[in-house]
């Protein structure tokens, strides 16, 4: 009954307010003219029964807000009259409506879309269920070397494991594909027992693998990717069954996976199963698989470790040999698949982010603050009828809850907007590195921009609602809500000043990066990547299994290259710069015989024909380079890069005539005499340092795979329809990859870094921008409040100029100080953003040239305008505004 | 001097105003007529405290409120007992009974 009536009530209140609220009103009123009337009855004359009627009363006003608070649903109605207020205040002061919103939605939606990146970059790497419960497990080396397993163990492992409930292999293959316009490059991938299951997904079309097809002779049938499927059969639905030549060999497609199902990541196009021979089954050597397992509903992955390296630590006594230098590693799988590099970045971005959220919330709480003491003699008002102090506290704290939701709303559209930009433009790059489809406002992307929203409402809403709520009633409304410049003051300026220390820390930090690209998009002139068309042969074991039968096919196309016209010189190299390749290999010079393996030192080696270094127009320092003598029967030779000599024999003058064995080599028992120096190449766009490098001679070493170079006289892409017809003669079934000019490759490589230093740039932007409507703000504002103080000056003799110049030293300094200490703060910063981008130097004079001149033009645009109206202020007026 | 009695009213208002309801309907300021008379003088109920708690009991449901004539033939709010008022009343008299017999006993030991 109670909680009837109590309902009915509350909604009465609700929605017929209105009603409610004249029913009071007249009961009052009746209420007082009866009282007048016992007055008047009791002999007093009607003004003096009037006015002993409104004393008695109270103030009807003052009652009538009494009652209200009293009445059921009152928080709700009070609330949504606080609403109906807030925005009837917003909307009476547009300019700060206008740039409050403003700094909300760009601060809250450059917030969401960097976090929802950076969370994309950290913990999306790709979209399997239930990610977390993937393990990758791997062999590794004290000194950090890492492998994969070996089959043998990787079998033993899985047959004893018990933390596991699904543990399965796989490796990469890079299979020719014959379609009807050549051979073509495609990524698969061979995937080893319950591959899928352990993933945990299954085929939109068709089936996986049986147990049985792992067995040689039975494994020619194929899974496409939904990618492949697409562009190679037009998702056709009756795809199943239909054939595919693969290496020379026919493979039958018996399933298509969904769209989103990646992996391993780095664009797999299709998977066959991973088929084990006796002889390679028992092999414990060679760490071929990646080995990926799933944690059965007890395990953690801490329990895991613990029983693999148990077990692990059996192998090792069974099979001392091979296994003893070798330690287990268990990782999860995410953490193996986010590299250093997108832990730091995706860092990075989430500081930037909180800058620029940072400076948003101080943007908003300067204005609201300029603004509440503007209002000082509204609230004195609103006190005098009646309102209590929460209650004003709780009607300021709903206009900035008010203004920041708004602001958070818009924020999140902006974000939308900001992820769709984003994920257009997302370069390959980072497409491989992480799931880039799987990018989107997750949830706990919303939960943070609400809570940012909520916390950028707040800050700025606690500030003036404290200061508000202590109105001297007197005082205020006395003066008429003009005073002199206060307290308030003090805590603008403050905000102002952090604020620009944050855009300065900011810019430089964009500075930096941008510095970082431009370093990059023009460092490499002197090989001239423009005039330099590359491709990538992969030939295969199948037709061209020995050494020697592939030297004598990249001999003979060498010569057929060279043969094109306008082709100047052409070389063969088993990793171009900027193609990603590695090669490590531990080298032992002849001073330091008898070295521990592990001492020694590391280098790349690359395998190349003669004429490579005229090609990549790198110099020649000491000896001279490869020629006709270098043969598969010459004594062994190589040359090596300038850095490598400095690292080997550090101060010595005479490289050349110097001897030294490679591990891991064709011919490890051999000396490799060195024959020439040569000049530094940067190998990789992300490379800190230049790498040391080992070049050998193609006709010494062999290799199944090799990049190409073409220096031409033309236009590169001039020559590819003459340089494919080169190949085809040769062997038409062979394909080629990669076909791009060094400067595509190039741009291609820094793609990334190239994303990020526009983002950074735009956030650079935004900060400014940010801060200056900021300035802006605190001048106007203290320029209307000493309106009445500049009057007097001009009316005492002061001049325009004298004036204008009294503005701008106020702004001068508060932007000199927060620039100094930006300076230095974003100084420290710019130490750690260097060691995350080569060639990036912390003390960069142009960036800390650039930045506090940007900082001067924004802040004098900021402060023209208010300072010439105070300028142009006519004493006259200014002095009768009371 | 103030405080003191309206925290008196505070916990009696309730009581009074349903007690002054029992003999039949009245408007706010008969209320508060009756009250003064009910209480032999003793409590004078200000509009600031009869408003609020008038309307309080409104929305409990205790009382319900109508328009009605005056007995100068003024409209005025009449405000008039309703049966959830009369149980609240008997529980609030049989609590206040409680309390006052509590007090007295607590007064005549000392």
């Amino acid at each position: 009954m109670s909680l009837f009536m109590k309902t009915r009530s509350f909604l009465r209140n609700l929605l017929l307010s209105g009603r409610v609220d004249s029913d009071l009103d007249q009961e009052l009123h009746s209420h007082l003219e009866m009282v007048i009337e016992q007055n008047l009855r009791a002999g007093m004359s009607p003004s003096e029964a009037r006015r002993s009627a409104q004393i008695e009363l109270g103030g009807i006003e003052q009652v009538k807000e009494q009652v209200r608070q009293e009445r059921v649903g009152n928080w709700l109605h009070s609330v949504l009259a606080d609403c109906r207020f807030a925005l009837r205040q917003l909307r009476k002061s547009p300019a700060f409506t206008a740039v409050s919103l403003l700094t909300l939605t760009v601060g809250i939606g450059a917030n969401t879309a960097i976090f929802s990146f950076a969370d994309l970059l950290l913990n999306h790497p790709v979209s399997l269920p239930d990610l977390k419960r993937l393990v990758y497990v791997e062999e590794v080396r004290p000194g950090g070397e890492e492998a994969s397993l070996s089959p043998a163990n990787f079998r033993d492992l899985r047959a004893e494991t018990k933390s596991l409930e699904g543990f399965t292999s796989y490796q990469e293959w890079v299979a020719s594909l014959a379609g009807s316009n050549g051979a073509e490059e495609c990524i698969g991938v061979r995937a080893g027992e319950d591959f899928f299951g352990t993933l945990g997904t299954r085929p939109i079309l068709g089936r996986v693998f049986l147990p049985g097809e792992r067995s040689m002779g039975k494994n020619h049938v194929v899974v496409l990717s939904y990618a492949f499927w697409q562009r190679e059969f037009a998702a056709d639905p009756g795809v199943v069954d239909k054939t595919l030549r693969l290496d020379e060999e026919k493979y039958t497609i018996v399933g298509v996976m969904p769209a989103n199902f990646q992996f391993p990541p780095g664009g797999a196009q299709l998977w066959t199963p991973l088929a084990v021979d006796d002889a390679n089954a028992n092999e414990r050597n060679n760490a071929s698989l990646a080995a990926v397992g799933r944690l059965s509903a007890t395990a953690s992955v801490e329990k895991s470790r613990a029983e693999l390296n148990t077990l692990w630590g059996q192998l090792k006594q069974r099979y001392p040999e091979v296994n003893r230098q070798w330690q287990l590693s268990v990782l999860p799988l995410r953490e193996h698949l986010v590299d250093q590099d997108s832990r730091q970045f995706a860092a990075l971005f989430l500081c930037v982010a909180g800058f620029v959220l940072l400076i948003a919330c101080v943007n908003v709480a300067n204005l609201q603050l300029s603004r509440s003491a503007s209002r000082e003699r509204e609230l004195a008002i609103r006190a005098a009828v009646g309102a209590g102090r929460s209650r004003i506290i709780r009607q300021l704290f709903t206009e900035s809850l008010l203004l920041a939701a708004v602001g958070g709303a818009g924020g999140l559209l902006l974000a939308f907007w900001g992820l769709s930009v984003m994920r257009a433009n997302m370069p390959a790059q980072v497409r491989e590195i992480c799931d880039v489809s799987g990018m989107r406002m997750d949830v706990r992307a919303f939960a943070f921009t609400f809570f940012a929203a909520a916390v950028a409402g707040l800050l700025s809403g606690a500030i003036p609602a404290v200061r508000g709520s202590r109105v001297n009633l007197r005082d205020s409304l006395e003066t008429g809500g003009v005073r002199v410049a206060g307290g308030g003051q003090r805590l603008r300026r403050a905000f102002v000043i952090s604020e620009v220390i944050l855009a300065v820390v900011l810019l430089i930090g964009a500075g930096l990066m941008v510095k970082g690209f431009y370093l990059l998009a023009t460092r490499q002139t002197a090989m001239a990547p423009q005039t330099l068309l590359t491709f990538h042969i992969n030939l295969s074991p199948n037709r061209y299994g020995s050494p020697e039968q592939q030297r004598a096919f990249y001999s003979e196309l060498l010569d057929r290259l060279r043969r094109i016209p306008a082709v100047e010189a052409v070389s063969a190299v088993s990793g171009l710069p900027y193609s990603f390749y590695e090669k490590d290999r531990k080298v032992l010079p002849e001073e330091s015989r008898g070295a521990q393996f592990s001492d020694l030192p590391g280098l790349m080696e690359e395998s190349i024909s003669d004429d490579y270094f005229r090609v990549l127009r790198l110099p020649l320092f000491e000896g001279r380079l490869f020629d006709r003598r270098d043969g598969a029967g010459a004594p062994a030779v190589g040359i090596v890069s300038e850095s490598m000599a400095h690292r080997l024999w550090p101060g010595v003058q005479q490289i050349v005539g110097r001897r030294i064995k490679l591990t891991e080599s064709e011919r490890p028992d051999e000396w490799i005499s060195i024959v020439g120096v040569v000049g530094d190449i940067r190998h990789e766009v992300y490379d800190r340092s230049f790498r040391s490098i080992l070049y050998l001679p193609m006709g010494q070493t062999a290799d199944a795979s090799m990049d190409f170079a073409l220096r031409t006289s033309a236009d590169p892409h001039r020559l590819v329809a003459s340089m494919r017809s080169a190949i085809a003669e040769l062997d038409s079934t062979q394909p080629i990859t990669r076909l791009q000019t060094m400067e595509e490759k190039i741009n291609q490589q820094a793609s990334a870094l190239q994303f990020v230093a526009i983002l950074m740039g735009i956030l650079g932007m935004v900060a400014i921008l940010l801060s200056s409507a900021g300035i802006y703000g605190l001048i106007a504002y203290s320029v209307a409040e000493r309106r009445r103080e500049i009057g007097i000056r001009m009316a005492l003799g002061s001049r325009s100029s004298q004036v204008l110049a009294m503005v701008v030293r106020l702004t001068g300094s508060l932007v000199a100080v927060g620039g100094a200490i930006g300076l230095v703060v974003g100084f420290g910063l710019a130490q750690i953003l260097s060691s995350m981008l080569y060639g990036v130097r912390a003390w960069d004079p142009a960036v800390y040239a650039l930045v506090p001149l940007v900082l001067a033009f924004v802040t004098l645009l900021a402060t023209f305008v208010p300072a010439w109206k105070a300028a142009r202020v006519d004493p006259n007026i200014a002095l009768r505004y009371e | 001097m103030k405080p003191e009695r309206t925290t008196l009213l505070q916990g009696t208002l309730n009581l009074l105003i349903l007690k002054s309801l029992v003999t039949g309907e009245l408007h706010g300021l008969g209320i508060s007529r009756r009250i003064q008379q009910i209480t032999a003088g003793t409590f004078l109920v200000k509009p600031g405290s009869l408003f609020p708690a008038l309307h309080r009991m409104e929305d409990e449901g205790w009382i319900s409120a109508f328009w009605g004539d005056s007995e100068n033939n003024r409209r005025a709010k009449y405000y008039r007992l309703t049966k959830a008022g009369r149980k609240q009343l008997e529980a609030e008299s049989k609590r206040w009974r409680r309390i006052s017999w509590a007090i007295a006993q607590a007064f005549e030991i000392a």
